[in-house]
């Protein structure tokens, strides 16, 4: 690609009726070469010369971030699970460190045995649980296929996919499709 | 500097640089800042001190998502990615659609020197071909985005379409698509603007140079 940068006014303007010229005769080959040196030729912004500090600077100022490996669309959820676990931790610990300062070595573990086995007896005596389960379950499935409730359902499904469509692209710049972009 | 020596040269610091050294880092915005803050001075109109900005971002973001980086390729490529992006969510937010800008404005805080091209000849003459170059740069400014975006890639930093394609995330069939477009655009605007094909393509033929 051939370069303007010594080329003078009447060079470039032959230059921009030449690529007008190859365009009318759609020449593409032409015309790219043309245009490429037609756009190289133009001035360019020059940097001010601290820019590389500043650039640094900045970056010192911000480290990398850990969870730099992974996919975009696994950082939110991954992040909430851990902020969850963490909160859980928090206000758990506490109770559990006050607990097993009052309880025997080794009551515990009877205790874990005492309560399996009488869980399982308990389960044997309550068959009724599991019917009523199976008569909610069945009373659900009749109100799910009715024409009402599955255009509710998939309303609120159209919706939720737009809003989280909406989120995602809110959430992950670097996703975006260029077309979507500008348009 | 020869292209392969810089792509070389490229390889080997964006290997450091993903090793976690800052050097290396550094090393790439010294490499890189000019095209960058260049690319992105255009896209937003010329306006110095954002482009400024915008450039510092864009290294800033390469460095805090350097892991996601693929050495397999072209770490040039990667960074016009993000300053695609980054541009993007920019003329979004200030919806620039778009002031007539005049490239680079020599006045502005925040940006260096103009490294206009040397001419050796008249004052006229220069005046001439700044009032060209002006008229260039005011055409392209006038394009929509992604056509002032796709023939910036081509043509000024000099990528294949594979790389375009890359870059800004579209299939090779649409950038052929898109950078015929926006030739087609610019020839329009440049015609717009008064400038004019040779007499046997200008229609009336009667014309002269």
């Amino acid at each position: 690609m051939d370069r303007l940068g010594e080329r003078e006014a009447g060079s470039l303007g032959e230059d921009l009726r030449l690529f007008l010229q190859a365009e009318a005769a759609e020449d593409v080959a032409r015309s790219e070469r043309v245009l490429g040196g037609i756009l190289a030729a133009l001035p360019a912004a020059s940097p001010r010369p601290d820019f590389a500090d500043r650039v640094m600077a900045l970056i010192e100022a911000a480290p990398r971030r850990v969870a730099r490996d992974l996919k975009p669309a696994f950082r939110y959820p991954l992040a909430a699970a851990l902020a969850l676990v963490g909160l859980a931790v928090f206000y758990l610990l506490p109770a559990v460190v006050l607990l097993s300062a009052r309880v025997e070595a080794g009551s515990l573990w009877r205790a874990a045995n005492g309560f399996w086995v009488a869980s399982f007896e308990r389960l044997a005596s309550l068959s009724w649980v599991f019917q009523l389960c199976r008569q909610l379950l069945e009373a659900v499935f009749e109100i799910a296929a009715s024409p009402p409730f599955l255009f509710f359902a998939l309303g609120s499904a159209a919706v939720a996919s737009v809003l989280s469509r909406w989120m995602w692209l809110l959430l992950a710049p670097s996703r975006r499709s260029s077309d979507a972009a500008f348009r | 500097m020869e292209a392969s020596e810089a792509s070389a040269k490229e390889r080997v610091l964006a290997a450091q640089a993903l090793a976690g050294s800052a050097d290396a880092f550094r090393g790439l915005v010294e490499l890189y800042h000019r095209p960058i803050l260049s690319f992105v001075s255009r896209m937003v109109g010329g306006d110095g001190s954002l482009a400024d900005d915008l450039a510092q971002d864009v290294f800033l973001r390469a460095w805090r998502h350097l892991g996601e980086y693929d050495p397999s390729r072209k770490f040039s490529s990667w960074l016009f990615k993000i300053a695609h992006n980054r541009t993007i969510d920019q003329l979004r937010r200030s919806k620039l659609r778009f002031t007539l800008a005049l490239g680079v404005d020599e006045d502005e805080e925040g940006i260096g020197d103009v490294a206009a091209p040397e001419e050796q000849s008249s004052p006229l003459r220069q005046a001439e071909a700044a009032e060209l170059q002006r008229l260039v740069q005011e055409s392209v400014a006038g394009l929509r985005p992604a056509y002032r975006e796709i023939l910036l890639l081509r043509f000024e930093q000099d990528m294949q379409y594979d790389e375009i394609a890359g870059v800004l995330g579209i299939a090779l069939g649409t950038v052929k698509v898109q950078l015929h477009r926006a030739r087609k655009a610019l020839a329009r605007e440049l015609q717009r603007r008064g400038v004019e094909p040779p007499a046997a393509f200008a229609g009336s033929g009667d014309r002269p140079e």
